[in-house]
Formats: structure tokens, C-alpha cells, sequence
């Protein structure tokens, strides 16, 4: 195996130069530690092979945590990219850069606990880098889990500034498990961004595209929905929004 | 989904237990309904009656009785999670988001009996849903309320003044005016014939293959600068009608001239297209953009034209106007609020200080 050098993927691949933190500046984890085990050489295999970028956005965060996101809320989305990361390492996809961003309370406000058609306006309204897929994070979605733009297959847009489409994932934080584990949040999340990236419901409740055997649009997942099939990496590899090798 | 009763080794259904636990959930459509003994067992959850042998994932299980009843007996339960000062403010605002789903004499007093909290999260949701269900008397409570701090905040209580205005008739609003809705109407002024061919000196651009109408040609004064709108030459007076509504045409050019240059540039390209009952109009930047869009419609001997802003443009602005044979009047209506634009949140900027696995702060805007 190649020696791959800290160095030289985060100035190729992240663009950023020495000193590096290798938790926040290779990793993107700004949040404090997480209960997962990070493995460095992992990371750079995945991330200087086939990637995509995420813009994360806590919509109603203030500094010092002052509005509607606790440190265990930005704990939780981290732990979810984490988790995102190993799900989609099945199939040789990266996820390489992540733009932390929020919406302060101000400008957030009416979008605590949104809805499908507030979800739209949120992608709308707001955008980040066009290098990466939106993620707006929210405190609730009261009639679903998530939103994203599959497109019938063909993915959400690569160009976000286009208008009338959907050009972002939506979700919401969840309620974390007793016992701490927040690796569902993590399922929903690669679920969502899947959806992106071109991906259909699976008829099968293990994969993270979940099940949807009655055909009605709605998938469901649970916490062993953690598989990708290779078909599944195929298309979200060809999809605009992933960036080739770095 | 078919229903699935099975009940748990506790005796709680799967059914429940699907709809309420954080572990499973369908995902882009979380829609669950309990019935019948689920229903009455979720109550008994909510009221902390009852504890299930599963986790409960207090958002959703709010959502979801919702969801299932829209009754007294749910208003009573809601109130009760709004009012528990114990509990999360993410729940109880959950909570106060859901009693505008109830019928207004349910949902009312309990957000009104929680409107001083001094909770602002708490409190911008409550003002929210007392906008929805709330009557003269809660329009009486928000005009008590003093104004919250930021422009987004201030605006939902002003909606939700203005909606239980209008519903209870107690106190009809002036809607453009408490929810900022401001247009200015300006008239894009004829040009003397001389004045046509003067400006047509001073523009330093292409004209896009058509010859210019040298006689008509309308200003709009903008301040420091001037829209120019010149016709084709196609389209003359006497024969306006006829001339426009005929064929496809390049139809005028709208120029620029910023009143410290000399000169004027082509910023619009106007194009129209003969359709069933009037034109079609579309204006396009140079780069092919599409700036404005829409029609011309015949009514009356006369064409009523009808665009819209529908690019890029930061400030929402429609034209009308009427065309006779021999008269052309146009007027653009201009947005006065805050121009549109599309926003890319605050970028954070963190580096820590300490060893990886260190508290984190909160996000520092970059400079």
C-alpha cells in the first residue's frame, strides 16, 4: 500500500497547509471528541479517492452555543458524518471537505420546527460553496425525518444556484438512544444525502436506503439499515457533485 | 403500512412502538397515526402515566397524537408538556407547535397562559401558533408584548397580529403596512422624438441586428442613472398593434447610461412572440439570462402587457402597461423592502487551542 502523507492530501485534497490540527483540519471535526475511533489512514484512502463536500448548516446555532443547538446537538451531526463516512466507505465514496455554516436565531427564526414546504424555502434561501451538497440541520421536522431532492434517480443539482428545485437535504436532529449511540442519526443523514446523489428507496431495511415495499415513496430505516450495494456506489460516484481523485 | 399489533413482552403494540421510538422511522414522510388502545396507551405516556419498556422520542410522540386527535383531552396533554418548566425547551416548543393544529378553543388559553415565558425560543413559538388559533384576546396579549429583538422575530409577531386581526375582525389591519409590503410605481416617460435620436447617438453597443425606432423611445430616471427602452423600427406608430403581434421580433433594446458617462450600453434584450391570445414577452440580459417574463394580452383594441421579474435580479420589479395603435404606457412597479439574494450562512473558523478532544467553542465568524 502507498504511504499516504498527512501533508501533502491536506494541501492536494482539503487545501488547507501545516500546522494542522489532523482532528479538525483533516477530519473537519470542530466539535470536540465523539464515542467512534477514528482510524487516520482510513481517512485519507477514502478521501483522496472519489468524494463528495458537505455544507452543514445549524439552522438557529449562535456562538457558545447561546441559540437553538446544545454541544451535544453539533456533537451528534459530527458523530452522524462519522458514521456517514463508514457507511459509504462500502462503496468507495469519500466524504472529503466539510463547510460548517449556520443560520443565526435571527434570520432562523419560523424555521425551528419546519415542514416540507419550509424545508424548500430553507434550500431556497440559503447555500453553501456549489463544491459541496447543503445539509441544513433543524430542531424538528414535523412530518418526516428528512428531505432531499432524488429527482426520480437523477440526483439533486450540482449548480444549488438554480432555482425551483429543492437543492439541499433537510433534517432534523434526533432524539439521541439512552445508551448514547447516535450512530442512527449518521444512517439518516447517508440516507438523505444518498437520495442526492442519485439513490432510490431499497426494498431492503438493511440497506441505507431502506425499505419502501409498498411503493408509496416512503422509506423506512432503523438502525440496521448500514448497507450499500455496489450498483449504489456506482451511481452515486457518477454523480455531477462527486470530485475525482486528489 | 399494514398494521401490525403484535404487542411487545410489555404489552405495548409494535404499532406504538414504531411510531414513537427514536430507533426506527420512516423517513422522508414521518406521517405515523396510533388508534384505539395505542392511542389512549400514548396519552398515558405523555401524562407520564404510563412507561413503556422502549425509548420514547418525545418529539415524535407529540407529533404523532397530534397526528391522531385533534381533541380536548390532546389540548390538555400539550398544555401540560408546554408548561413543564422541567422539561427540554426543544419539547416544549414541539409542544406550542402543535397546539395550532387544535381547534382554537382547545389551543388558545394554554399558549396564552405561557405566553410570558421568558424563554425566547419557547416564546417565538407560541407567538407563532396564537397567530394561527389565537382571537381578539390573544390579539390583546401581543399588543401588550413588547418587541422582540431582530427583524425576523419582530415580523412573526407582526403576522401573527396581523392574521388574528383580520380573522376576528376586531382590528383590520393594514396589511401592506404592518407586514412592510411597499411598491413604487414609476412611469417610464416618452421621449421626444429629438431626445430618441440623441440617445440613440450615445449608445456605444450592439443593436442586436435591428434598426431602432427613431422617433419613440421611453426613460426611466432612476437617479444616478437612466433605463432606455428603444423600439424596433419595426414597430411604428399608427400600427403598433399590427406591427408587434405579427411575427416574432427583437422587439426594443433597453439601455443603460449611468449620468457620469456619456455613453449608454444594451442591458435588456427584449423579445416578444406572437401566442393564441396577445404576445409573449421575454427579456433576457446580454449573457441570455432571463431577467423578466410574461405577457401581452388583447384585451379592448388594446394590448395589456404584464411582466414580471424572474432572474437574477435583486429587487422584485413588474411592468404594466397598455399598448393602443398609437399609444404605448409603461409603469414599473419596484420593490421597496429588502432586496432578495440568496444567502450563504456565516463560514466558521475554529482552531483549538488544546488537544484534539477539547470543549469546543461556538462558531466565530471568519474575517
Amino acid at each position: 500500500m502507498a504511504t499516504l502523507s498527512v501533508k501533502s492530501i491536506a494541501a492536494s485534497c482539503l487545501d488547507v497547509d501545516p500546522p494542522l490540527s489532523v482532528r479538525e483540519d483533516v477530519f473537519g471535526y470542530i466539535w470536540g471528541s465523539m464515542n467512534r475511533s477514528l482510524s487516520l489512514r482510513d481517512h485519507l484512502e477514502r478521501i483522496s479517492g472519489a468524494s463528495t463536500n458537505l455544507s452543514i448548516f445549524l439552522v438557529g446555532h449562535e456562538p457558545g452555543f447561546a441559540g437553538w443547538f446544545t454541544q451535544a446537538d453539533a456533537q451528534q451531526i459530527q458523530h452522524a458524518v462519522d458514521v456517514q463516512r463508514e457507511l459509504y466507505a462500502q462503496v468507495g465514496l469519500g466524504v472529503r471537505k466539510l463547510y460548517w455554516r449556520y443560520i443565526p436565531v435571527d434570520e432562523a427564526t419560523g424555521y425551528f420546527a419546519v415542514d416540507s414546504s419550509e424545508a424548500t424555502e430553507l434550500t431556497e434561501d440559503f447555500s453553501g460553496p456549489n463544491d459541496g451538497i447543503d445539509v441544513f440541520y433543524v430542531q424538528d421536522v414535523t412530518d418526516a425525518s428528512g428531505w432531499s431532492n432524488s429527482n426520480n434517480g437523477a440526483g439533486g443539482p450540482c449548480d444549488k444556484d438554480e432555482k425551483g428545485e429543492r437543492t439541499g437535504a433537510v433534517m432534523q436532529i434526533t432524539t439521541p438512544i439512552n445508551d448514547g449511540n447516535n450512530d442512527f442519526a449518521g444512517i439518516l443523514l447517508a440516507h438523505e444525502v444518498g437520495h442526492y446523489l442519485g439513490l432510490l428507496h431499497a426494498g431492503d431495511i438493511t440497506n441505507v436506503m431502506g425499505d419502501d415495499s409498498d411503493g408509496d415513496g416512503i422509506g423506512s430505516i432503523d438502525s440496521t439499515s448500514t448497507n450499500l450495494t455496489a450498483s449504489q456506489g456506482d451511481t452515486m460516484r457518477s454523480h455531477c457533485s462527486v470530485h475525482s481523485d486528489c | 403500512m399494514a398494521e401490525t399489533k403484535t404487542p411487545n413482552d410489555h404489552g405495548f403494540s409494535r404499532d406504538l412502538e414504531r411510531a414513537i421510538s427514536p430507533r426506527v422511522r420512516q423517513v422522508e414522510a414521518d406521517l405515523p397515526v396510533v388508534r384505539g388502545d395505542d392511542l389512549a396507551t400514548l396519552k398515558k405516556i405523555l401524562r407520564g402515566e404510563a412507561k413503556p419498556p422502549f425509548e420514547v422520542d418525545p418529539k415524535r410522540a407529540i407529533n404523532a397524537l397530534t397526528r391522531s386527535e385533534r381533541s380536548e383531552d390532546v389540548a390538555q396533554i400539550l398544555s401540560a408538556v408546554l408548561s413543564r418548566e422541567q422539561e427540554t425547551t426543544k419539547v416544549r416548543t414541539v409542544a406550542a407547535h402543535n397546539l395550532a393544529m387544535l381547534p382554537p378553543e382547545f389551543a388558545e388559553k394554554p399558549l396564552l397562559r405561557n405566553i410570558a415565558t421568558a424563554d425566547g425560543i419557547l416564546r417565538d413559538e407560541i407567538v407563532t401558533s396564537l397567530g394561527r388559533v389565537g382571537t381578539a384576546e390573544s390579539l390583546k396579549r401581543l399588543e401588550e408584548l413588547p418587541a422582540p429583538p431582530g427583524e425576523a422575530r419582530q415580523r412573526l409577531l407582526v403576522l401573527a397580529k396581523a392574521a388574528i386581526g383580520v380573522r376576528s375582525g376586531m382590528k383590520p389591519p393594514d396589511l401592506g403596512r404592518v407586514l412592510g409590503v411597499r411598491w413604487s410605481d414609476h412611469r417610464l416617460n416618452p421621449l421626444e422624438p429629438g431626445r430618441v435620436r440623441e440617445e440613440l447617438t450615445r449608445l456605444w453597443d450592439s443593436t442586436f441586428g435591428i434598426a431602432l425606432n427613431p422617433e419613440f423611445g421611453f426613460e426611466l430616471d432612476c437617479g444616478n442613472s437612466k433605463n432606455l427602452l428603444f423600439l424596433n423600427a419595426e414597430i411604428k406608430s399608427g400600427n403598433f398593434l399590427a406591427s408587434a403581434a405579427t411575427k416574432p421580433l427583437i422587439a426594443g433594446l433597453v439601455a443603460l447610461r449611468e449620468d457620469d458617462t456619456p455613453h449608454s450600453t444594451v442591458r435588456y434584450v427584449v423579445f416578444t412572440t406572437p401566442a393564441e391570445s396577445g404576445i409573449e414577452i421575454v427579456v433576457t440580459r446580454k449573457n441570455g439570462q432571463v431577467a423578466f417574463a410574461g405577457q401581452a394580452r388583447i384585451e379592448n383594441e388594446a394590448l395589456r402587457i404584464s411582466l414580471r421579474d424572474v432572474g437574477q435580479e435583486r429587487t422584485p420589479t413588474a411592468v404594466e402597461g397598455t399598448v393602443t395603435n398609437d399609444r404605448i404606457d409603461l409603469k414599473l412597479r419596484v420593490w421597496r423592502g429588502a432586496a432578495k439574494s440568496k444567502r450563504p450562512g456565516l463560514p466558521v473558523q475554529v482552531r483549538s487551542a488544546g488537544a484534539a478532544g477539547t470543549l469546543r467553542r461556538g462558531f466565530s465568524r471568519s474575517s
